[in-house]
């Protein structure tokens, strides 16, 4: 016998259900923790670059997930993507010129790299969690 | 006259009334007895106040209005009121875990250090919100691995519908990068999900080594 601890979904036996889907949580089923979370401010140089490197001081690499927020605007957006205004009529996707190119880690450091095409430096505030090991 | 076998016959009987009565006079002045047996007595009045005892074995124990493990002085212990479906366990005077219904919906949560768990609803507080009518739904891992891949490695999944899946990249020795679609970063390195498989691709032209997670959760 397997001792669990499982709140079903509402409407669910939870003693009858054995879909994972019609769990809110399961402990036969890991869920990611958050290990460490924080953020992280830095000036992306206008027609460049930039490696924003923290230290995580976890004993192991960690999973790492993040967000970025240019500053002056009002939203977030993933890695992998640049950050764009809007999308209009005839001009398509208009570009803020922040680009979150990538988030990587290893045994000391998270990377979060950043392009700037504009012609002015700006700051991005990148929010990130640490969820378990790699 | 009595018999020799009649008088020790009487002196026992005497001697075992003579202990009952004792242990009576005991009982009356609220000394500690060692071995009480009730069968089936029904106490309507609290007329045991403390019961110290080492193996409590019962049929259904119904608990009238707390029932508290651990001492409620020292601020730590666990709750089960009578009133409520739920168990509370307290640190420092704080009721930090909740695990039963709290105004009526079904909820297990473990606040942070500090938080009233019983009180705050706000889930940045908690390492732990499950909650059935919010439904912060928490997903949950499958499986895990890693592989190398050099071109297209597919993972079956053995699911029969396309599930939440994070990926990482060994992009250098030691150095993980997140994985994403195909459409924008131009490394060569991406992946995608179908009803059947993860499908990991590294079209650099030399092999890389992939960790993978795959979630229960479906994405559609």
């Amino acid at each position: 016998m397997t001792n669990v601890i499982a709140l079903s979904k509402i409407g669910v036996s939870v003693l009858g259900a054995s879909d994972p889907n019609d769990f809110i949580f399961h402990s036969s089923y890991n869920t990611f923790k958050i290990i460490i979370e924080g953020d992280v401010t830095d000036t992306i140089p206008a027609l460049g670059s930039k490696t924003i490197q923290v230290a995580h001081g976890l004993p192991f690499i960690p999973l790492v997930t993040a967000f970025a927020l240019e500053d002056g605007k009002a939203w977030a957006f993933p890695p992998n993507s640049p950050n764009i205004n809007g999308t209009f009529p005839r001009i398509g996707y208009l570009k803020t010129g922040i680009v979150f190119n990538y988030i990587s880690a290893d045994e000391d450091y998270i990377y979060f790299n950043f392009d700037n095409t504009g012609v002015a430096n700006k700051d991005v505030t990148v929010k990130f969690y640490c969820l378990e090991a790699i | 006259m009595l018999t020799l076998l009649e008088r020790a016959l009487l002196k026992r009987k005497v001697a075992y009334n003579q202990a009952r009565v004792k242990k009576l006079e005991d009982l009356l002045q609220g000394k500690h007895l060692s071995l009480v047996k009730i069968a089936d007595a029904f106490f309507t009045n609290a007329k045991i106040g403390t019961l110290a005892v080492n193996k409590l074995t019962t049929g259904r124990l119904a608990v009238g209005t707390l029932f508290d493990i651990g001492d409620e002085e020292s601020g730590d212990y666990i709750r089960k009121s009578g009133e409520d479906v739920r168990i509370l366990m307290y640190k420092d005077d704080v009721p930090q875990v909740v695990m039963g219904l709290q105004t009526g919906v079904p909820v297990f949560k473990v606040g942070k250090d500090g938080i009233n768990a019983l009180t705050d609803n706000d889930p940045n507080n908690f390492v732990l919100y499950a909650d059935q009518i919010t439904d912060y739904t928490l997903i949950k891992e499958k499986t895990r691995g890693s592989v190398s891949v050099n071109g297209t490695q597919n993972v079956a999944h053995g699911l029969g519908y396309i599930p939440l899946c994070l990926v990482f990249c060994e992009i250098s020795a030691g150095v993980y990068r997140k994985v994403f679609g195909p459409n924008y970063d131009g490394t060569g390195i991406y992946f995608r999900v179908d009803g059947t498989n993860l499908v990991l691709v590294n079209t650099t032209g030399g092999a890389l080594d992939f960790s993978y997670y795959i979630f229960y959760d479906e994405v559609d």
